[in-house]
């Protein structure tokens, strides 16, 4: 690709990307396809979200476009460069952030390893200490700037790590759950910085995976639902939030009978899927969508005839985890599921 | 900033953080008794061991010249195994490698840079041990007699040689598991016995002696011998003219280089292939 064409190249696009594991030698079976053919194109200035739950395949498909690892067949670039061939290129243009992850040189103090990454990344001083100064009160540590940080906090250096991730202005910033594990007000404020960081200069990429709805939501101009390495479903949470519309979410919480707190009641032409436990009270939430066809009063003499006693009711606008239980057929926190 | 600024700073601040994590000011104990105790005993061991079991005390020529190679192996065991060291600790202990690999500094700036502490390190080890030798032991020779040019030009030589089998050593690392990586140690256990560092190459069987005149450590060692204490220790290696033996030394070293650097790629490749870059345990 000459270079001209790169300056207009998508910060992300993969084609046919696939990724198989094989079956560990002392316990063999199957091998494992964490991606099973992902075509996903990422435009600059987009902060584009992987929602999938745990093994959908998210931290996969990071790690093969920020160079840590092959994949085995199809294509990935960033910024238009290839991630096998290039990776040279796209290191210069990327960094990456995961999140739950406390790991650091402990002996060294917090403001002179966000220093040190950003001299690897060949930023002049007289930037890169001032950015390093800016990025510490993003993240709340200005006072722990000369901590070292074998003495910072889990959460601490959570946050050192998330600074690191921009210390390099990068073109397109990987950050794999970035708000693992914090506390709600710190993860609030980094999001809000994440927005305002891609808004801030033309051309700058966010692509992120998460587990909270909420993130998703209030981040991402564009979505992708992942499950078990596939791309299912990818717009807008507002468009996707469209796709469910029409109906009534409701979430009803039912009794549940003692050892058989798991099986879902059977219900016709209806998706259902178990919400959060109520332990206290014996119950648990149960969720789906109403479809306009069918009334509210025909489910509940359905579920009374299966035995399932209703505690209470409540109906709501379409969210983006009722899309997903839609897609991928489970809640989020949920394993099952009933046609 | 320019290219040539860009890697300088790259290469300042990996020597930076090597020596930010090497020498722990805070605890300048350990770092004393790492930097000289460890080598010093070391080589008076040696000195005892020849004096009482090969009786070649009366020959202290021959034994000057095996205690200054031993001296020299310091580069070989500080700086060639703490690369392979360098990526285990990047890896396991700090969990960073993954942001260092996927940064653009290269892993042989890296690398390189990181080591410079342990050049630092294995240079007071050699004074200390050969300062000793020359006061306790009486482990002498002529300084006039010293030909600095060729001393100087070997070692430089030597020295490319450590540092690139040190990207191989360090490839390994990349793929082995923790426990594996004593091997690194091994190394430059294997090399000890192979090129002639505390006994004669002349003593190996035939075949093996091959194998050591393709490696260039032997030449150093010898070369070093040569020009600093005025004779070598082999009598196979002492039927080079000077002019041969730097010769020798250089092309092995070149050779050596690029086999290292091609493994280490050939190693690199694997490691991301399996996954191995960013896994805080292996196994
Ligand atoms: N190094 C590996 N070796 C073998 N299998 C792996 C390896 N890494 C990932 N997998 C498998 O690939 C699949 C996808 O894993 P991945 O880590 O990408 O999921 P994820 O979407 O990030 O999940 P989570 O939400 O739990 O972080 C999983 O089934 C996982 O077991
Ligand atoms: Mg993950």
């Amino acid at each position: 690709m000459p270079d001209h064409d790169r300056d207009h190249a998508p910060a992300v696009e993969t084609r046919a990307l696939r990724r198989t594991f094989a079956a560990p030698r002392n316990r063999p079976g199957a091998a494992v396809e964490a991606l099973a053919g992902v075509d996903v194109r990422i435009e600059r200035g987009e902060i584009f979200g992987l929602l999938g739950p745990n093994g959908a395949g998210k931290t996969t498909f990071i790690k093969i476009l920020t160079t840590l690892l092959f994949p085995t067949s199809g294509e990935g670039r960033v910024a238009g460069h290839d991630v096998v061939r290039a990776a040279g290129e796209v290191r210069r243009r990327i960094s990456l952030i995961s999140g739950g992850e406390s790991s650091g040189y402990g002996s060294l103090m917090v403001r002179e390893c966000l220093w040190m990454y950003s001299q690897f990344y060949g930023i002049p001083a007289a930037i890169a200490w001032p950015r390093v100064d800016e990025l510490l009160a993003v993240v709340g540590m200005t006072e722990q700037a000369h901590t070292r940080i074998n003495r910072l906090s889990t959460g601490q250096r959570q946050r050192m790590n998330f600074a690191r991730g921009f210390v390099s202005d990068p073109e397109v910033l990987f950050m794999d759950e970035p708000t693992l594990g914090m506390d709600v007000n710190a993860a609030r404020a980094l999001r809000g910085y994440v927005a305002r960081w891609v808004r801030a200069k033309a051309g700058r990429t966010v692509l992120l995976t998460t587990h909270y709805m909420a993130e998703a939501d209030e981040l991402c101009d564009r979505l992708a639902i992942i499950d078990r390495g596939r791309v299912l479903a990818c717009d807008s949470p507002a468009a996707l939030r469209r796709q469910v519309q029409g109906g009534q979410h409701v979430e009803l919480e039912v009794s549940v009978r003692e050892g058989d707190g798991t099986g879902l009641p059977s219900l016709d032409g209806i998706t259902a899927a178990w919400g959060a436990p109520h332990p206290e009270r014996g119950t648990r939430t149960l969720k789906f969508r109403l479809p306009p066809e069918c009334p509210l009063v025909d489910v509940l003499r359905q579920l009374e005839a299966q035995g399932v006693r209703v505690q209470g009711v409540a109906t709501r606008e379409a969210s983006l985890e009722d899309v997903f239980i839609a897609v991928v057929g489970r809640g989020l926190e949920d394993t099952e599921v009933v046609k | 900033m320019s290219r040539p600024a860009v890697l300088a700073a790259r290469l300042r601040t990996a020597a930076w953080l090597g020596w930010q994590i090497e020498a722990n000011w805070a605890d300048p104990f350990t770092f004393i008794v790492y930097s000289a105790v460890r080598p010093l005993a070391t080589a008076l061991i040696l000195a005892v061991m020849y004096r009482a079991v090969a009786g070649i005390a009366s020959s202290g020529q021959a034994f000057l010249g095996f205690y200054v190679a031993n001296a020299f192996h310091e580069y070989v065991i500080r700086v060639l195994v703490g690369m392979g060291w360098v990526i285990v600790e990047e890896r396991e202990e700090f969990e960073t490698l993954k942001f260092v690999y996927t940064s653009p500094i290269g892993m042989f700036t890296y690398l390189w840079g990181r080591s410079s502490v342990k050049f630092v390190q294995a240079s007071l080890s050699l004074l200390l041990i050969l300062t000793t030798g020359w006061l306790i032991l009486g482990l002498r020779w002529d300084w006039g007699a010293v030909r600095w040019l060729p001393l100087l030009l070997s070692f430089v030589l030597g020295l490319i040689a450590i540092v690139y089998f040190g990207f191989f050593v360090a490839g390994w690392a990349l793929v082995l598991p923790r426990a594996a990586i004593s091997v690194n140690e091994g190394v430059a256990a294997a090399l000890t016995l192979l090129c002639g560092v505390i006994f004669p190459i002349d003593l190996l069987p035939r075949a093996v002696q091959v194998v050591a005149m393709l490696l260039p450590f032997t030449w150093w060692y010898e070369a070093l011998r040569r020009f600093l204490i005025g004779h070598g220790a082999s009598a196979r290696l002492s039927s080079f003219s000077d002019g041969a033996l730097l010769a020798a030394l250089a092309v092995s070293t070149a050779l050596f280089s690029c086999v290292s650097v091609w493994g280490y790629g050939v190693l690199e490749r694997r490691a991301r292939q399996n996954g191995k870059l960013d896994q805080a345990r292996l196994f």
